[in-house]
């Protein structure tokens, strides 16, 4: 930028001393960038008018030579000069135009440092290092809703197998979080069953993406009224009591288990935002809660399966992994065949 | 000639800096245009009209889904039993559009916060409950029907139910930031307006009655 100013200072026609030297060098450069425009111009120039060929092939013919004698410019060297560097002008940022029309200084003058440059830059470094972070900053806090890895105590489990099965099933967990299960869901519509229902029927649920809240009998009931009026009216979300739970409240997402003392833990909260319907934790997305029959007539837990992993008589794990026993009854059973997607 | 060098240096320098500049605007240019949302217009936050519209509006359809299922299931009516088709299979999958935004926006599928809070510059329904939901006694009082009387009380509620829809998708219309949630709301407006009307034909040729709207 500097150097333009000079450049167009010296269009006057001093060439001399140092302020000479940089506009040769700029034409130097220039015209090597530009020899080829520089030569057809000058070709067309030719044909068009004979007369005035003369003056136009001088830059064309000197592009080679131009090099050593740069130092003494011809008036046509200086045209060249200037005409580079409004071209330049055209296609950079304006610098600043401090010496337009201005002569410069015969003695120069040790340059000082660019301490306007040298600022500009440092502020536009801090902006850009203040936006960028912020800006991450703020994409982070959008995905915090959604995100399990908060819950402090979540307990985790991956299961393959989704199997459907008439059969009662042997769970490893309990209350179980995942695993083969009945053909038929607990219906999951903001309902709070009043007496313990069967694991395999919730299980289904869970694969569905509801949340099952369990509850040992012996919460008090204020605290289970108000897991009730967290659970009641909303979507995809249960609750019921489980006998022999291993803490007061447990909550339960397939591949996802958290147990928790009291009704007023927060991470109750923050576990049903997370994980209620997470596309993480639904195996079957855009499967329905609703089973009015199972909400009217819900199946109830089989009193010894329950709560007691080390009694279980009523369970048969051939069952469980045996396909032909998975796979029969589903084709056959009328609730299955039109609303199990 | 001697002050060349320095010369040299300070236009290296003035181009680096020029360099640094450029580059700084640049991811300045960036994080703004992500700060701003520029050209990404429909990336609704927690707490906007989109995303509320998108949850209450999912769970207003899962109702009326049920309710068509249930009808289509136990009706002899085949114009009846097409409508409940019609209904149960357009809503749900309208409630997976709507519930594919939020997850495409990050946002949890269903949150704790009070039904229809989004629709805060509506005084008459901000703060819930949603309008033209069927009650669990009226719905259990359908399951025990059947006949004649299935199909007009369905009919019934069904065009309270479709009525209060459409309060909460004209809202959107009006107030909704993301196209894709304007769009799928007009046209919710667009076709359950004209259905209310083909409902009403309906039950009057059934010798039923409209229930009051909601």
């Amino acid at each position: 930028m500097a150097k333009r100013a000079t450049g167009q200072g010296s269009g006057t026609g001093k060439s001399t001393g140092k302020s000479g030297a940089k506009p040769s060098d700029d034409a130097a450069t220039a015209s090597t960038n530009e020899q080829t425009a520089a030569v057809s111009d000058a070709a067309s120039a030719a044909k068009a008018s004979p007369g005035k060929a003369t003056a136009a092939t001088v830059p064309a013919s000197k592009p080679p030579l131009s090099k050593a004698p740069a130092s003494k410019a011809p008036a046509s060297k200086a045209a060249a000069s200037k005409a580079a560097a409004s071209k330049a002008a055209a296609s950079k940022p304006a610098g600043k135009p401090k010496s337009r029309g201005r002569k410069p200084p015969p003695v120069v003058l040790a340059k000082p440092k660019p301490w306007g440059w040298i600022a500009a830059a440092l502020a536009v470094v801090v902006f850009a290092v203040a936006a960028i972070g912020y800006a991450l900053l703020q994409a982070q806090e959008q995905e915090d809703l959604a995100d399990p890895s908060n819950i402090e105590g979540l307990q985790t489990k991956s299961f393959v197998s989704a199997q459907h099965t008439d059969q009662a099933v042997a769970y490893e967990d309990t209350p179980p979080f995942g695993g083969a299960h009945d053909l038929a869901w607990a219906d999951c519509t903001g309902t709070v069953y009043p007496i313990p229902i069967r694991d395999e029927n919730a299980v289904h649920s869970l694969e569905h993406g509801a949340v099952w809240i369990t509850y040992n009998p012996d919460l008090p009931q204020q605290q289970v009224d108000t897991l009730a009026n967290l659970v009641d009216g909303e979507a995809f979300i249960m609750m019921s009591p489980y006998p022999g739970l291993a803490s007061p409240i447990s909550l339960q997402t397939w591949g996802n288990q958290l147990f928790v003392q009291s009704s007023a833990d927060p991470r109750i909260v923050q576990f049903i935002t997370a994980l209620r319907q997470n596309p993480a934790n639904t195996p079957e997305p855009g499967a329905t809660c609703d089973n009015p029959e199972f909400a009217q007539n819900p199946i109830p837990a089989e009193p010894d399966g329950v709560g007691d992993p080390s009694a279980p008589a009523t369970s048969d794990p051939a069952a469980t992994t045996d396909p032909a026993a998975t796979t029969d009854p589903a084709a056959t059973t009328d609730p299955a065949a039109t609303t199990a997607p | 000639m001697t002050r060349q060098p320095a010369g040299r240096q300070r236009r290296w320098l003035v181009g680096v800096l020029a360099g640094v500049i450029a580059v700084g605007l640049l991811l300045s240019g960036g994080a703004l245009a992500v700060l701003t949302g520029v050209g990404d217009p429909s990336m609704p936050a927690e707490g906007s009209v989109d995303a509320g519209f998108a949850r209450d509006m999912s769970t207003h359809h899962q109702q009326a889904v049920s309710m068509a299922g249930l009808v289509r299931d136990r009706s002899t009516d085949p114009d009846v039993q097409l409508l409940a088709y019609d209904v149960e299979f357009t809503q749900n999958s309208q409630v997976g559009m709507m519930q594919g935004w939020l997850q495409a926006w990050g946002l949890p599928v269903n949150t704790l916060a009070p039904q229809m809070s989004w629709m805060s510059g509506h005084q008459d329904m901000a703060g819930g409950p949603m309008p033209g939901m069927a009650t669990p006694d009226q719905l259990a009082e359908l399951r025990t029907l059947s006949g004649a009387e299935l199909d007009v009380r369905f009919l019934q509620l069904m065009i309270v139910h479709h009525q209060g829809g459409l309060a909460m998708a004209e809202y959107a219309v009006a107030n909704a930031n993301a196209d894709v949630v304007r769009r799928l709301a007009q046209t919710i407006v667009d076709s359950q307006s004209a259905e209310v009307l083909t409902m009403e034909a309906m039950l009057r040729s059934r010798g039923g009655s409209a229930l009051p709207p909601p």
